[in-house]
């Protein structure tokens, strides 16, 4: 007789020829007799199996962790926004030395502070429009596309 | 808590936005799930925090779960993996009784003292000496909720692989159990 045959018989699905061999062998074989008795002394205390039962606040701490980790996942994203910034303030940051070390070199003895007026005629007053038209453009930019896209992207529109 | 309300439409109910169908869900599965941990395990509290980051991976990964498979055995898995991978990470830091030992230890009057209450303890004691794959082949087996089709699934291997594995777990529990309590046990039942 095969393991898998004695379980079968304790599983209530033997065939049989393993019924008939199950019953020769009890009656002949002391050996089996003692294996058979084993077996089906664990398989008795195994039926007895039951389900455990939780924690009686299971439910609540699971959904309250649950919800955390939701807001960690918020969190996460919202952890890029001071990248995207420095990347902005950079971009803002060379632009404007771009403009201004040029402005500063040229004016360098040009600014007669005797005749403030004299300022309309030359360059340094088209520069800093320039600049202040960039500045503008990237607050219509900030206000118009970055900022709905990192509220979208936070999750609070 | 179980309702006549399917796995299924609870889970269509989280994915349209009803978030009362996580509560629903856990309340549904968690004594299962619980149980195959514990008996792999063999302590509550470490069962239950892998039961709870079992459903927690299960909740995060409900918008890809194929609707056509069965939510247990897919769930189920999860749980099994989780408690697998605890167990392998703790496996040195667990006991190392022997056998001969721990028999060394039942009192004398063990047969009153393992009467119905404590053939539990007794028998998760015996399963905590076998292989984390012994011990789920026994438990699902026992706990007689799912085909041997669906265990296959949850472990992840054939039906027939999982009646010669239980075969051998079975055989190997009752080898423990025996060298545990020798002829006492025969006084449990």
């Amino acid at each position: 007789m095969k393991d898998e045959d004695i379980f079968d018989i304790l599983d209530g699905v033997p065939s049989d020829e393993i019924i008939r061999k199950h019953k020769k062998m009890l009656k002949e074989s002391a050996d089996y007799q003692v294996l058979f008795g084993q077996y089906a002394q664990t398989n008795a205390l195994l039926l007895d199996t039951s389900m455990e039962k939780t924690a009686f606040n299971f439910t609540d701490k699971l959904i309250d962790r649950w919800e955390v980790s939701q807001e960690v996942v918020v969190e996460k994203k919202s952890n890029k926004l001071p990248i995207y910034f420095l990347i902005g303030m950079s971009i803002i940051g060379i632009l404007l030395i771009i403009l201004v070390l040029p402005i500063i070199g040229q004016s360098k003895g040009q600014i007669n502070l005797s005749k403030p007026l004299s300022i309309l005629q030359e360059n340094l007053f088209t520069r800093l429009l320039l600049i202040i038209n960039v500045l503008v453009a990237l607050f219509l930019i900030d206000i118009r596309f970055l900022k709905p896209y990192f509220q979208r992207r936070m999750g609070l529109k | 808590m179980k309702t006549n309300e399917t796995d299924y439409s609870i889970i269509e109910r989280i994915l349209s936005g009803d978030k009362s169908g996580y509560r629903d869900l856990a309340n549904r599965h968690k004594d299962y799930a619980f149980t195959v941990a514990y008996k792999i395990v063999g302590t509550r509290e470490d069962a239950e925090e892998i039961t709870q980051d079992a459903f927690i991976q299960a909740f995060q990964a409900l918008s890809n779960f194929n609707q056509e498979a069965k939510f247990t055995t897919w769930f189920y898995r999860i749980v099994f993996n989780s408690a697998l991978m605890f167990k392998r990470k703790n496996r040195l830091q667990t006991e190392d009784i022997e056998l001969s030992q721990l028999a060394q230890s039942v009192p004398a009057d063990t047969a009153n003292m393992l009467k119905m209450s404590e053939q539990g303890q007794f028998i998760q004691k015996a399963l905590n000496h076998l292989s984390p794959d012994d011990v789920t082949m026994i438990t699902l087996f026992y706990l007689k909720e799912l085909s041997l089709e669906e265990i296959a699934q949850v472990v992840g291997i054939s039906a027939e692989t999982v009646k010669v594995k239980l075969c051998r777990a079975r055989k190997r529990l009752a080898e423990t159990m025996n060298k545990m309590l020798g002829k006492e046990v025969k006084t449990l039942i």
